[in-house]
């Protein structure tokens, strides 16, 4: 019991950063709030809508999303859409993540046992 | 016209998010709970419990509100708080015990009864408690808001190891020790004009006259007004530097023996007390003369050994 209570909060912990991540690369396709969440949620991506909803107001404020009212429907909704900048931001965030992945599976020792020995273990190195 | 759940929801999220915001944040938490609910009632729900719902997943709206406003929701940051609760519990164990006895032996002095010299201070201590909590508290708010370029509870991005205070921290003059100070001295300044007008003591003759010699506000009180200011500054500049230099020690000893020397030789010319008060405090060479002699003496001493003592061992330890 208790040990899912930690693997939940560590889950979580991990999970926040991907968050700004996800949501500028979802929305290169323009989305409203709820659309977004509930693309996330399918994708796998745990976002708190009282999270999400904050975050994308402040990436707009970054000039990573741009927004627009569309009052066509039956419901006036806030389309964000990924700027070019917000764009950019992300592909740099990609590669970094790709670089988290790197950096585990060097640290990884039982995954493989054999390059994790001697001296290419040096901590910091990028790939 | 009914007030939805939703209403009440978007109003108490808003409510403390800035003017320029609110109309915006409003229109998009409602399109999103109406999002919410429409998703909710196409799986089945009535439309009141998918409201419901909706709103319990979106959460407390005060913490909703938080997160749209992005910026400090504390009064005083982690980075302040150890030297503010430590500034308080200073303050506290002095100003307090000192308000109270002076109190209580101004009572005695003027012959009540002992029951009346106990209790009726309380009152008077309680007071000044309450003007000592807040007043520190405003100064410590103010300082956690302007007193650094960074917002509260950041840390400092600038850091260098030399900031590091020297292993006998005592010794150092702190934010406490400068919020301390800069408290005591405007109680200092305000009980100076107080006793001018609201005067606890009485001559024998039944009159009330201040404590002070009026004829000091002529120079000397705006003298030592001003070397209280001067000392206040250096340690702020002191906290800048971290230690003492040659010419923070040197002013340091100016001011120490500026601030005593004047009033030494005002105590020992008796010019300090209301000659009105009686002869028993005011003739030269009387005892309160001799006693404020020996306690001035002892403070510039202790003051300019800290002060030096502390240089020599800075040069002990940085090369």
């Amino acid at each position: 019991m208790k040990d899912t209570d930690l693997l939940d909060a560590h889950r979580q912990e991990l999970w926040r950063g991907t968050v700004v991540l996800a949501s500028l690369l979802a929305l290169q396709k323009p989305g409203y709030g709820y659309g977004l969440l509930d693309a996330l949620e399918r994708a796998g991506v745990p976002a708190p809508a009282n999270t999400l909803y904050p975050l994308l107001r402040r990436l707009e404020g970054q000039g990573l999303l741009t927004s627009e009212w569309d009052t066509s429907g039956a419901r006036p909704r806030k389309f964000y859409r990924t700027s070019r900048d917000g764009l950019r931001l992300a592909r740099e965030l990609q590669k970094e993540w790709r670089a988290i992945d790197t950096a585990l599976s060097r640290l990884d020792t039982e995954a493989d046992p054999e390059t994790n020995t001697g001296a290419d273990t040096e901590l910091g190195e990028q790939p | 016209m009914s007030t939805t759940l939703t209403d009440r929801y978007v109003a108490a999220a808003v409510r403390h998010v800035s003017g320029k915001h609110r109309g915006e944040i409003d229109r998009e938490l409602r399109a999103a709970i109406a999002d919410d609910v429409e998703a909710r009632v196409s799986l089945g729900e009535s439309p009141g419990q998918a409201e419901y719902a909706a709103l319990a997943e979106l959460g407390d709206p005060a913490q909703l509100a938080t997160r749209y406003a992005d910026k400090a929701t504390v009064l005083i940051g982690p980075a302040n708080y150890p030297s503010y609760a430590k500034a308080m519990r200073l303050l506290s164990a002095t100003v307090l015990p000192i308000t109270y006895l002076v109190n209580a032996i101004g009572h005695w002095v003027r012959g009540e009864n002992v029951a009346a010299a106990i209790f009726s201070p309380l009152g008077v201590t309680l007071t000044a408690a309450v003007y000592l909590f807040t007043g520190v508290t405003v100064l410590y708010v103010l300082l956690d808001r302007f007193g650094s370029e960074r917002g509260p509870g950041e840390p400092d991005e600038d850091w260098k190891p030399d900031q590091l205070p020297f292993s006998d921290a005592t010794a150092t003059t702190t934010w406490s020790e400068v919020g301390s100070g800069i408290v005591l001295a405007v109680l200092l300044v305000v009980a100076l004009f107080v006793q001018r007008s609201a005067t606890l003591v009485t001559t024998a003759s039944g009159s009330r006259v201040p404590v002070l010699d009026p004829t000091l506000w002529g120079f000397w009180v705006p003298f030592f007004v001003v070397v209280l200011v001067l000392s206040l500054a250096l340690a702020v500049a002191n906290l800048r530097l971290g230690r003492w230099t040659l010419v923070t020690a040197v002013a340091g000893t100016v001011l120490i023996l500026a601030a005593t020397g004047p009033l030494a030789y005002l105590f020992f010319e008796a010019r300090v007390l209301n000659p009105a008060l009686g002869s028993v405090f005011t003739s030269t060479g009387s005892w309160i003369g001799w006693l404020a002699l020996v306690v001035l003496a002892a403070i510039t001493v202790a003051v300019l050994a800290k002060t030096w003592s502390h240089r020599d061992r800075q040069r002990i330890e940085v090369p």
